[in-house]
């Protein structure tokens, strides 16, 4: 095929500066900017534009709208942002979480884990969790993490930098195999824990949130002191259970 | 995705018909060619024009319809399945011939009979039919590796040729516009077929960057092998004039006739691929029957428009052969065919590059400039190549093929009358969904519309 790929060049340093001008100014604009637009607000000539948007779309980093005029940021930019980009959870999951927060008297955390990622998307504002940075880096010790771990065949291809197994705490599982033992166990009763591995004064148990089709879509964590996180009563892990539930149907739209 | 481009192009035929160019010509066959290939080249830069905007898998049927509206879309449609059409044809009757000829010439077979062709073509056409149905993945690698033999074999045999001097009579230098225009037909002929790669746009990996380059650098490379394939045979001449001439090597022509099969067996697959991916465009916008539209449950492949298109691609050249017409009298008539509604394909999406440019708002001085020269290259071809078809009394072709237009106008009005909405909605094309859009920067309508589109 012709994808002969040149190594980069890093020659045209004007070039590339031109080419990350448009990539912010699209992001100022919002969706739906034209190359028109984006040419009068950066002072560029037409052509140019044109010819840096053509790229930008062709390397993926920006997506023309179906109406052709119009472009959005591309999927690479998610790539790159990686953790840091926050969507809007919507309206109807935001509330039945808030419901759970009320209810429940726990921190309660959810986390989009889509496309291999973890990313918390609704943080429970009054106890923040560990920054997601340390989460996503760290997917052994975290019981979202666990949940994503447990739904690849292989979890160390998911985590190659987790091989290693850091350990964050004196609790965090160290060994390859007994993290196995774990993940398999999350396998079977789809629910992860945690006992004061990411941060020795919290434990977690989290639920997976899937699609209709079984395809995990987010998970729902509550932490709190490794103590009482031990000991939960029954009826608070089946209010979680019913908020996870209902929550399937409520993610569908989060990316 | 190249090797679909390439192999509908099909270069060592080509080539071959660059040599009988210099035999017929002379010297002066290099700088048709050269022309044939800028000509090309510029219908390559508009093409890539709208394959840098969007993946498209009715090529040039959906970038016109994008461009000039429905009717001219779907002009250029019929033009498309017309000429796609008659190179399957074409190419599936010389295969069949050469694996024919290859086998004589190896003495598996007594002669060049017609029933052996029969089975032959028979045989091929089904393989064909197989491998489109069962996937590109399959039939791109397969091509690439047919084309990439073939070149190499043509190539090896004309440079041998060139060495020993080659027996042929140096042609007369007089030239007229007739043979002229005959000859830039054949060096038109030879290039048509390189914007097929944008058929396979929606299966392609990063189609925006891959396609247009396809699309520039395929009319470029190929032309170039053809020149350097008709200096190889000029240079063959004018050893052989000089007293050389000694007898070619007994397997070359055995070789070079596989070669060729394999080539041409390319082309008919690749075109094949192009003209199911027109059909299945239409299907989608459903100005021809939906069914068309259907994709194959596990190959995720157009099969209902591929198996649609078997009564004429295979039963078409096996009629032939019953009837026992001599080939090369059906190849003439096929291949002006071809040419003409190619050029006349390629004319609308010359036309279309300014008006679609103009409308999304990105329309530059230079674009609309080469598209606009090209548009006038190309439509100074057809005259040309309508006045060769002319001079060798085949206007009635000509006629038929305009009057095959004219029924698919006829046809797409039928449609606007029972339902306009189809109509003005045409040009399906891979539109971006939210899985391809930044998290929270996709406007709210793409959520809900987006995803019922996507093809894969």
């Amino acid at each position: 095929m012709a994808t002969t790929d040149h190594p980069p060049a890093g020659r045209q340093p004007a070039a590339i500066r031109s080419a990350l001008t448009v990539l912010e100014q699209v992001a100022r604009a919002g969706p739906g900017v034209t190359a028109r637009e984006l040419s009068a607000a950066l002072g560029m000539s037409p052509a140019t534009t044109y010819r840096l948007v053509n790229l930008l779309v062709a390397e993926e980093y920006l997506v023309r709208l179906p109406d052709l005029r119009g472009f959005a940021l591309g999927r690479k930019v998610v790539e790159l942002a990686g953790a840091v980009a926050h969507s809007a959870v919507p309206a109807g999951a935001a509330d039945a979480v808030a419901e759970l927060r009320s209810r429940v008297r726990l921190a309660v955390h959810l986390a989009s884990l889509r496309h291999g990622r973890l990313r918390m998307v609704d943080p429970d504002p009054d106890h923040p969790p560990s920054p997601d940075a340390v989460l996503a880096r760290h997917l052994h010790a975290s019981a979202l993490g666990k949940l994503l771990l447990a739904e690849q065949h292989d979890w160390q291809a998911l985590a190659p930098g987790a091989a290693d197994l850091r350990q964050l705490t004196p609790q965090t599982v160290g060994r390859p195999d007994a993290l196995e033992k774990e993940l398999d166990q999350v396998r079977g009763d789809q629910v992860a824990r945690q006992f004061g591995e990411v941060r020795p004064d919290r434990g977690c148990v989290a639920m997976p949130v899937r699609d209709p089709d079984g395809t995990l879509v987010a998970g729902l964590a509550i932490s709190g002191r490794p103590d009482r996180i031990a000991a939960l009563a029954p009826d608070v892990l089946r209010l979680v259970e019913r908020c996870a539930h209902d929550l399937a149907r409520l993610l569908r739209t989060l990316v | 995705m190249a090797a679909q481009a390439v192999s509908v192009v099909a270069p060592s035929p080509g080539m071959m018909s660059a040599t009988a160019m210099v035999t017929a010509m002379g010297a002066a066959a290099v700088p048709v060619i050269g022309l044939a290939t800028l000509a090309m080249t510029l219908v390559g830069l508009a093409v890539a024009q709208f394959a840098r905007r969007m993946a498209a898998a009715g090529s040039l049927y959906t970038y016109v319809s994008k461009g000039l509206g429905p009717a001219a879309g779907f002009l250029t449609g019929c033009a498309l399945i017309l000429a796609y059409g008659s190179l399957v044809v074409m190419c599936l009757l010389g295969s069949g011939r050469r694996v024919v000829g290859f086998l004589a010439e190896a003495g598996v077979l007594p002669d060049r009979g017609g029933a052996p062709a029969l089975v032959v073509t028979a045989l091929l056409g089904a393989a064909m039919t197989a491998i489109v149905v069962r996937g590109i993945r399959v039939s791109a690698a397969l091509t690439l590796l047919l084309e990439a033999g073939s070149v190499v074999v043509v190539l090896t045999a004309l440079t041998v040729a060139a060495y020993r001097g080659s027996n042929a009579v140096p042609p007369p230098s007089p030239l007229d516009v007739g043979v002229f225009a005959a000859a830039l037909m054949t060096g038109i002929k030879a290039l048509v077929g390189f914007e097929s790669g944008c058929a396979l746009s929606v299966e392609a990996r990063k189609p925006f960057a891959v396609v247009p380059r396809v699309v520039l650098w395929t009319p470029a490379a190929c032309g170039a092998l053809f020149a350097l394939a008709a200096v190889l045979h000029l240079v063959g001449i004018a050893r052989g004039a000089g007293g050389g001439g000694g007898p070619e090597l007994p397997i070359l022509p055995a070789l070079v006739q596989l070669g060729l099969a394999s080539s041409l067996f390319a082309c008919a697959m690749a075109s094949m691929n192009a003209v199911v991916r027109v059909l299945f465009s239409m299907g989608r916008d459903r100005v021809a029957p939906p069914a068309l539209g259907r994709t194959h449950a596990r190959y995720r492949t157009p099969y209902v428009a591929a198996y649609a298109m078997v009564p004429l691609a295979v039963g078409v050249p096996l009629t032939l052969l019953v009837l026992g017409k001599p080939g090369r009298w059906i190849s003439g008539w096929l291949e002006l065919v071809a040419v003409l509604a190619f050029l006349i394909a390629y004319l609308l999406v010359c036309l279309a590059v300014a008006p679609f440019l103009h409308r999304i708002g990105e329309a530059t001085g230079a674009a609309t400039g080469l598209a606009a020269l090209a548009a006038a290259v190309i439509a100074g071809s057809i005259v040309l190549v309508v006045r060769a078809g002319l001079n060798d009394g085949l206007g009635w072709l000509v006629v038929g093929l305009v009057g095959f237009l004219w029924l698919g106008l006829l046809w797409l009005l039928r449609v606007r009358r029972r339902a306009p909405h189809r109509v003005s909605a045409m040009g399906f094309f891979d539109a971006a969904t939210p899985d391809d859009i930044l998290p929270g920067a996709s406007p709210d309508e793409m959520a809900s519309g987006g995803a019922s589109r996507r093809e894969r």
